[in-house]
């Protein structure tokens, strides 16, 4: 559709003032818009999981070798793996007890597991794949 | 006799590594109703069942309780489910079989008046003889009431039972995995097993050593 040379100024004019969010607490609301449950970020990009990493990769591998890749990558689909359950638990613990929560409540709860399902089928492959090459490996 | 999961158990009775401790004695988080001593239990079942020995068979001992843990989750919240369908089922053939119904329709009173009516039924059947005749009499009998409880909870129940089956297909991938690894473990020490064999007899073979063994003769 094409509009007028008034219609498109004026547009511009009012875009000028739309600068998004002002205030902290808009700033942080407007920082989280685009997340929906985080799953997508990668565990080795987030320094608080560091040293759950560390620690998972030291019980597959005692010590640092050409293995050491491996553990690690299996290490962080576990925590990957951790972080589907968390959300898994939220969703399911917002229901209360299961018989007292209404039938669209669980409608809710199951779409919501339905989004992040194939996340979880996604991880599972991939460690099951890290898995058997670190045993190969380890038979070598 | 009660079991206290604590540490001095995993260590000696369990017999669980030291550097496995921390990742073994992890607990799913909890909802209402579930309690850490029936994981710690389903945990025990499991490794009492793989008998892990290596690092790998440990790591994967833990998964699996946790994906077991999983499966008995969702198998409780589709009994809820169907528990609350049959609710609703019995509640509404109550709001149907309900005299006002007919005159003044399905009003937001008569449905609140006609679910606590069905609660109170459903807690105990032979509570209000006079709706369970009601319903009788309308055709509403337990098994037509199983029947609409079962069209109501079917969608969520498909929902619920295919979350289970893809839980179902980890646990059973990596326990075949298990299984494999083991396979193969056993294989690869029974060949390494017999390359030593063969080796010592070679060794034995050389000129100047003992007389040739029969495994030696074929060799050549």
């Amino acid at each position: 559709m094409i509009i007028s040379e008034k219609r498109l100024l004026a547009n511009r004019r009012n875009a000028q003032r739309s600068t998004g969010p002002r205030t902290a607490e808009g700033k942080q609301i407007s920082r989280n818009n685009a997340l929906r449950h985080g799953l997508t970020r990668r565990v080795a990009s987030d320094p608080t999981l560091s040293p759950r990493l560390d620690e998972l990769t030291a019980i597959l591998v005692r010590r640092n070798d050409a293995r050491s890749e491996l553990a690690r990558d299996i290490a962080e689909c576990t925590i990957e793996l951790e972080r589907i359950r968390d959300i898994r638990f939220q969703i399911c613990s917002e229901l209360g007890e299961f018989e007292s929560a209404g039938l669209h409540q669980h409608e809710d709860a199951m779409a919501q597991l339905q989004r992040i399902e194939r996340y979880e089928r996604r991880v599972f492959s991939r460690r099951r794949k890290a898995i058997r090459t670190l045993n190969e490996a380890s038979n070598d | 006799m009660t079991i206290i999961y604590d540490k001095a158990y995993f260590l000696k009775e369990l017999g669980v590594p030291d550097r496995f401790l921390s990742r073994a004695m992890e607990t799913p988080r909890l909802l209402p109703g579930e309690s850490r001593e029936d994981f710690f239990a389903l945990f025990e079942t499991m490794l009492n069942e793989l008998l892990p020995s290596t690092d790998l068979d440990w790591f994967v001992t833990v998964d699996l309780a946790w994906i077991l843990w999983d499966i008995q989750r969702f198998r409780r919240w589709k009994n809820a489910i169907i528990w609350l369908n049959q609710r609703a089922a019995l509640g509404e053939a109550l709001l149907r079989t309900d005299p006002n119904y007919t005159t003044v329709g399905p009003t937001e009173t008569l449905r609140k008046t006609t679910q606590l009516k069905a609660d109170a039924l459903k807690g105990n059947p032979k509570g209000d003889p006079a709706a369970a005749r009601e319903l009788e009499e309308h055709g509403y009998d337990q098994d037509a009431l199983n029947a609409l409880a079962f069209l109501k909870a079917e969608p969520s129940v498909e929902v619920i039972e295919k979350f289970a089956e893809m839980a179902r297909r980890r646990l059973m991938r990596t326990l075949r995995d298990v299984a494999i690894r083991r396979e193969f473990g056993a294989r690869l020490r029974l060949i390494e097993k017999r390359v030593e064999v063969e080796r010592r007899q070679l060794q034995t073979n050389q000129p100047g050593s003992a007389a040739p063994t029969k495994l030696g003769v074929a060799n050549k």
